[in-house]
């Protein structure tokens, strides 16, 4: 008996072990070997010579389905404005995307084949950073100029801390939106704070920035602790934040775990201002979270308020044409991950507009001429240290109110 | 006085967990106590019954109306279960059977995906949900919810496998099938009957969750390892000890995560079975009666 006990309990350990590793597995249970070609030459090249090829490899079924759907969806409606005002010089763009489906091995097989049968001018995508990071050093090796949209740092950098020389990056670092954090609650005077992240690779990134960078802001935590994406009752938890009595509580989470740990926070009745990643920055937060989501406060890109914006900020009137454009053309809402797409497209057109489809010169380009680009997501100032170029302002704190998202003076 | 409101607030948000866990802990022990199989799917039938309920509130089904619908949803997917998966393979090992389970939860798993999607979704709690403040801990109606309905449940269960004519029965098929079916009773039928019951308590168990930590795909295998824990340490053949266990390792986890760390928490309750499994296996009630495996 005790041995059929142990056995299962071994078994059942190793089966949720692997379960919990294989982030999202069972979301990428593809059989098809080839990436599916969904659709190319969305126009016929007309005029005098080869029409430019851009290459998009989006997530856009698959668990990453979400992100990459506006992503895609963003970059046709482009693709289709541009050739319709007659193309880059006069050549017409032939947008090829392929859908790697949110996994992996697809995604290198979408790269490989954009590298060498369509012969890519440029590559974008790679929507999450797991598959960006797999796109990559093929980037390097057929020395093609690859934009990214993952998020994670490492897309940019390599292990010595270098840019990697083919690999520019749309999206925020994670760092940035700690960053943003640290530097509200500077502003408002919130010095001791309760830290709570959720224990994935997510949140102790988090945690590592934030451990990096709170003393230069003057924040003191004055408790550090995690909570599981499983939570389903964090109170005890907060019975020990209740006792530090924080200034402010930080919970560093996406969606679910972090509208369990916020709830729990307003059942215990902890009158502490409540600050979120940008992770959570979605309606469905507000539909889970309830009641319990007002009066949190969090970091997010600036389309959520772009009607809220002065006049006077000088993304103001890229970020509400395009979300204007995009309602209009699809009639659903902008989506912040499409804006990374666009801001993609939009540099590399102007690095073809400038030098043509010589790879390296658009690299070169990119890289030291693009000077500070007025962007959808942020003010690019792309350097050839920081193949992304954003700063901390390019997230705006965000209040929730009554399920409305307002601009946190 | 701090203490020991902090000491009551770790003790409701245990009791809230253990009623959880006590809830599929249940659903193990009928479905071991009658066919000898542990149904590693348990937890799947929570998330089903969650998730169900949920689709149905959300087409304006009134929440009393959608619970009992899930329950009984869910017990008929129990019943397929049982007569697709389980009764095909009867002949084979207890092992083999014990696997089909995990495939089973498996299959469901990938089934929520494709139907529900990955995102979290929620279910507005029973009753209105205003705290009640005791000794400066909070207990929320819901809390209150959970922990009565596997009260109730206990109680059934102690009534149905030492009182009924059907409870019984379903202890005579473990303790000799064929001397049960000597007697007239069709173990076969019982079988199907306690895959269906255990199935409509995981569903119960998953719509008290739902309200309280939302609900996913994914939220059956973590519920039901737990439960699984709970249903060992406290005795894999008797309902009552399954639910005392489970309410033990709720309030344990709450202990560990409020006075020392929420990273812990798995750690400790893990050790504490290992502990029971290398000195009691029996589990910590059970009556030691050597009559099994």
């Amino acid at each position: 008996m005790k041995k059929v006990f142990l056995s299962l309990f071994v078994l059942m350990t190793m089966l949720f072990l692997a379960a919990c590793n294989s982030d999202n597995a069972s979301e990428t249970k593809e059989t098809s070997t080839e990436p599916a070609k969904e659709d190319s030459a969305t126009t016929e090249p007309s005029g005098d010579g080869e029409p430019i090829k851009i290459v998009g490899i989006f997530s856009s079924s698959g668990g990453a389905a979400a992100l990459g759907e506006p992503e895609l969806e963003t970059i046709k409606m482009l693709v289709e404005e541009k050739n319709a005002a007659g193309g880059i010089n006069g050549q017409q763009i032939e947008l090829i995307t392929y859908d790697d489906k949110s996994d992996q091995n697809q995604a290198i097989l979408a790269m490989k084949k954009a590298l060498t049968q369509d012969e890519a001018t440029v590559v974008i995508g790679g929507t999450i950073s797991g598959n960006a990071l797999a796109m990559l050093p093929l980037a390097e090796q057929y020395e093609t100029p690859y934009i990214s949209l993952a998020a994670s740092k490492q897309v940019y950098v390599d292990e010595s801390g270098n840019a990697r020389k083919w690999v520019f990056k749309m999206p925020q670092d994670d760092q940035l939106a700690v960053e943003r954090i640290l530097q509200y609650l500077k502003d408002k005077n919130l010095t001791k704070v309760a830290w709570l992240n959720v224990a994935n690779s997510y949140g102790t990134g988090g945690h590592d920035e934030f451990k990096k960078y709170a003393p230069e802001y003057g924040i003191e935590a004055v408790i550090e602790d995690e909570f599981e994406a499983t939570v389903n009752d964090a109170k005890p938890l907060l019975t020990r934040v209740k006792k530090e009595n924080p200034d402010a509580i930080i919970v560093w989470g996406t969606v679910q775990e972090s509208a369990v740990v916020i709830k729990n926070i307003r059942e215990l009745a902890l009158e502490a201002p409540i600050l979120a990643s940008h992770g959570i920055a979605t309606e469905q937060f507000i539909e889970v979270a309830g009641d319990a989501a007002n009066d949190v406060i969090l970091p997010t890109g600036k389309l959520l308020v772009a009607n809220s914006l002065e006049d006077s900020n000088p993304q103001k009137d890229v970020l509400v044409s395009y979300s204007k454009q995009y309602t209009d053309k699809y009639n659903k809402p902008a989506s912040t991950f499409g804006t990374y797409a666009a801001d993609g497209f939009n540099i590399a057109v102007k690095a073809i507009e400038s030098k043509g489809t010589d790879r390296a010169a658009i690299r070169d380009f990119i890289e030291n001429e693009l000077g500070e680009y007025i962007g959808v997501t942020g003010i690019f100032n792309i350097t050839p240290d920081n193949h992304m170029g954003l700063a901390p302002d390019s997230f705006e704190m965000v209040r929730i109110q009554n399920g409305e998202w307002v601009l946190e003076k | 006085m701090e203490l020991l409101s902090q000491m009551m607030q770790l003790l409701f948000s245990g009791l809230t967990l253990g009623a959880i866990y006590a809830l599929i802990a249940v659903g193990f022990v009928v479905i071991y106590n009658v066919t000898g199989i542990l149904n590693f799917a348990q937890g799947e039938f929570a998330m089903l019954g969650a998730l169900t309920c949920i689709s149905l509130v959300n087409n304006n089904v009134p929440l009393w109306l959608a619970i009992i619908l899930s329950i009984v949803i869910v017990a008929a997917i129990g019943g397929i279960f049982e007569r697709t998966a389980l009764h095909t393979a009867r002949k084979s090992s207890v092992t083999t059977l014990i696997i089909i389970t995990i495939g089973v939860s498996i299959v469901l798993r990938g089934a929520a995906i494709l139907i529900w999607g990955t995102q979290v979704q929620t279910l507005p709690p029973f009753t209105d949900n205003t705290p009640i403040t005791i000794l400066d801990a909070v207990l929320l109606p819901q809390n209150i919810w959970a922990v009565g309905i596997s009260i109730v449940i206990l109680i059934l269960m102690m009534y149905f496998f030492n009182y009924t004519f059907v409870g019984k029965s379903l202890t005579a098929c473990v303790v000799n099938p064929f001397a049960a079916r000597l007697m007239g009773i069709n173990p076969e039928k019982m079988s199907l009957f306690a895959v269906i019951v255990s199935a409509g308590v995981g569903a119960l168990a998953g719509t008290v969750i739902a309200p309280i930590s939302g609900a996913t795909y994914d939220m059956g295998m973590m519920l039901g390892i737990k439960a699984f824990v709970a249903a060992v340490i406290g005795g894999l053949t008797n309902a009552p000890a399954a639910i005392a266990g489970a309410f033990l390792i709720g309030i344990l986890e709450a202990f560990t995560e409020g006075l020392w760390s929420s990273g812990l928490k798995d750690v400790v309750t893990f050790t504490f079975l290992l502990l029971i499994l290398f000195v009691k296996p029996e589990g910590l009630f059970a009556k030691a009666s050597g009559k099994r495996v």
